[in-house]
């Protein structure tokens, strides 16, 4: 292959005239077209669907990437695009290949959960499956609720104390006793530890946009590594917004309010985070910094450096120890999650470019959207998604 | 610090495990002590619920329940914290957690004449709780109910003991919740929760969790008020010869058919459409 498609007539699914910030269009043999012209005009409130058109719309937005290797890949979910970039002015799109094993089915996998008051145990509790999408609808004094943690080992353990920090970070709007009542629950979205993951950014921007989308009042908690990857999201939606619902996002999240608990990593110190809010019209309800996090909070480190000068010699030789200690290991730290995923390995010596029905059962959200797609843009009998 | 120094998986480290603090609550002139190790949180939250010293466990303020089902149970908190334990220095953050919770919690199906004083009726009442936070919660995992059932008999009072487990145990997160319960009156009892959560392999950590939970029933101690213990004469006088099983097995349970409610239309937010396990029904 010489890394172009164009033995076969290629259509263009995105082109400048979708949004302003298109660099280079998108083009697709016609066999795809149809398929993913039904997903670009359906998307709309569908966190399945809005994650692969936004996968498209990042191609034809970003620059760079632009190498002589003429055949790239984008990993998302269970997704691996690939594309070509042989012909300088344009992105030609040559396959979508689902790849099961991406996604873990491991009770820990990433992705959208629901932790629930359980009145019998007296704890938020992690159910198990995996959600769709935010159930919007639910809601405690008048904003459904969202938490992205950060790092635990494993989600019941997130989700039963990130319950906690949100009756706290929240208690001007409510008590704890209100909201922890059977039946209430609020959104969780786990990474699993993986803070490192471009789809987690993407997640974070859809989840905002749905919400917005739907005109739904949404209080986040957003806490420790979490913070960095939310940021991420919030600046991705106020610098790219044509990839916005896909448009109108730009700045007005007035509905959506969001408190940082002990945030750890790049650009999280307080008062980025509070500007970051400003800008994008996010309420910007606080931060609370633990401040004895001194080896990953900025805030708390220069809290305690300030503590460290202060006291002067007392602190004596092991203070100054400890101080430096957190450089190398935070050095040590962004090296580990910095090392690639799983999911890159995985991609070698796969071989399924097709989404076939009877394996998609098993593929959760996306299994549920995706038939739907091939079934509604090709008629029955038509399993395959090439 | 030492400790903190020195500490494994085998051997973790909990802050405050021998300096506890000594509690006692005042349930209605039914006096509970115990003896709890402090609140620990190394993201500095505070407790859930510091202990109140007095509660009035007939004023229905503050009682909360959940009509799903054909059982209804309601309770009250009255001390809510976490522990956490630590192992080696290699690793920062906590290896497991415990969050403690004590309830008095109320029967309110209950059919006339029944009396959790009677060990047999109170068995019957925690079978249908064991029943209600397994099939009849069908929305978070299913359960194995009841581990390590026993009873013990402390200062008058009877205590049973048993654990719920997680059915699948393929998660790496390794997770149980161990309970105490006893009866405070005809329809109201105690109920003390242990919720562990540790890593895998999780021999360490639950031999760990076992011990602390072990440490502080050993200090609990209940005296029934007068009237608790008069009503406790004349159940005892009624049915001699009631008795509460020694032993018992999980149950089998097969999971009922259930879906998410539009509670929007006035829906409970689980429904359940189909019982395969019949919930327990009450036997006078």
């Amino acid at each position: 292959m010489n890394g172009s498609t164009a033995k076969s007539p290629l259509v263009a699914i995105i082109t400048e005239r979708d949004s302003s910030n298109i660099c280079r269009p998108v083009y697709m043999a016609e066999k795809q077209y149809e398929q993913w012209k039904f997903i670009k005009q359906n998307h709309n409130g569908n966190y399945y669907l809005t994650n692969l058109i936004r996968a498209l719309y990042d191609l034809a937005a970003c620059p760079g990437g632009r190498t002589h290797a003429a055949i790239q890949q984008k990993i998302f979910g269970p997704f691996i695009m690939h594309y070509s970039l042989a012909q300088a002015d344009r992105i030609e799109l040559i396959a979508l290949k689902v790849d099961q094993s991406l996604v873990s089915v491991e009770g820990q996998s990433p992705g959208l959960y629901k932790s629930e008051w359980i009145r019998e145990e007296g704890n938020w509790i992690t159910q198990d499956g995996l959600k769709g999408k935010m159930d919007l609808s639910h809601q405690w004094k008048g904003a459904h609720t969202a938490a992205i943690p950060g790092k635990f080992d494993g989600k019941r353990d997130a989700g039963r104390i990130i319950g906690d920090h949100i009756t706290k970070a929240y208690r001007a709007a409510f008590s704890a006793s209100e909201v922890q009542s059977q039946g209430n629950h609020f959104s969780l979205f786990w990474m699993n530890n993986d803070f490192k993951d471009r789809a987690h950014v993407e997640s974070i921007v859809s989840f905002i946009q749905q919400a917005k989308l739907k005109n739904t009042s949404v209080r986040w908690l957003v806490h420790g590594e979490a913070a960095g990857v939310f940021v991420e999201a919030v600046t991705y939606l106020s610098t790219q917004p044509q990839a916005g619902v896909l448009k109108d996002t730009a700045s007005n999240l007035v509905k959506q309010s969001v408190f940082f608990s002990n945030p750890r990593g790049k650009d999280c110190r307080e008062k980025q985070l509070e500007a970051l809010c400003e800008k994008v019209g996010l309420n910007y309800v606080g931060t609370k910094i633990n401040d004895f996090d001194i080896l990953f909070n900025g805030d708390a480190r220069d809290k305690f450096t300030d503590k460290a000068i202060s006291a002067g010699g007392v602190m004596g030789l092991s203070g100054v120890t400890g101080y430096f200690g957190y450089t190398a290991l935070s050095n040590g730290y962004d090296a580990v999650m910095a090392g690639s995923s799983i999911a890159t390995t995985m991609v070698i010596g796969t071989s399924a470019y097709v989404l076939a029905k009877d394996k998609a059962t098993t593929f959760g959200g996306y299994a549920r959207n995706l038939p739907k797609v091939v079934s509604s843009a090709l008629g029955k009998g038509n399993q395959q998604w090439h | 610090m030492l400790k903190r120094l020195f500490a494994t998986r085998k051997h973790p480290y909990m802050p405050g495990l021998n300096t506890p603090e000594q509690i006692t609550v005042n349930l209605s002139g039914s006096m509970l002590s115990l003896k709890l190790p402090p609140h620990y949180r190394s993201d500095g939250f505070e407790a859930h619920c510091d202990p109140i010293e007095a509660m009035n466990i007939y004023d229905p303020t503050g009682y909360g329940g959940d009509p799903v089902g054909t059982a209804v149970f309601n309770s009250k908190r009255f001390i809510s914290r976490q522990w956490e334990f630590f192992g080696p220095l290699t690793r920062l953050r906590y290896i497991g957690s415990i969050s403690f919770v004590a309830v008095v919690e109320r029967i309110d199906s209950l059919p006339e004449g029944m009396s959790c004083f009677n060990p047999n009726h109170f068995e019957q009442v925690i079978n249908r709780l064991i029943f209600k936070m397994g099939p009849e919660t069908p929305q978070i995992a299913k359960k194995i109910a009841p581990v390590n059932w026993r009873t013990e008999v402390k200062n008058g009072c009877l205590w049973l003991y048993y654990e719920i487990h997680k059915a699948d145990d393929a998660d790496p997160e390794s997770q149980f919740s161990s309970y105490a319960v006893t009866p405070l009156d005809d329809h109201h009892y105690i109920r003390l929760m242990f919720h562990n959560l540790g890593n895998k392999p999780s021999e360490h950590s639950n031999r760990f969790v076992n011990s602390v939970r072990d440490k502080v029933l050993n200090s609990v101690t209940l005296t029934l008020s007068e009237y608790a213990q008069q009503r406790k004469a004349e159940v005892n006088s009624q049915w001699p010869d009631a008795t509460i099983s020694p032993q018992r097995q999980p149950y089998n349970w097969i999971y009922p058919e259930w879906r998410d409610g539009d509670t929007s239309k006035g829906e409970r937010h689980v429904v359940i459409t189909q019982y395969h396990t019949q919930p327990p029904k009450f036997h006078l």
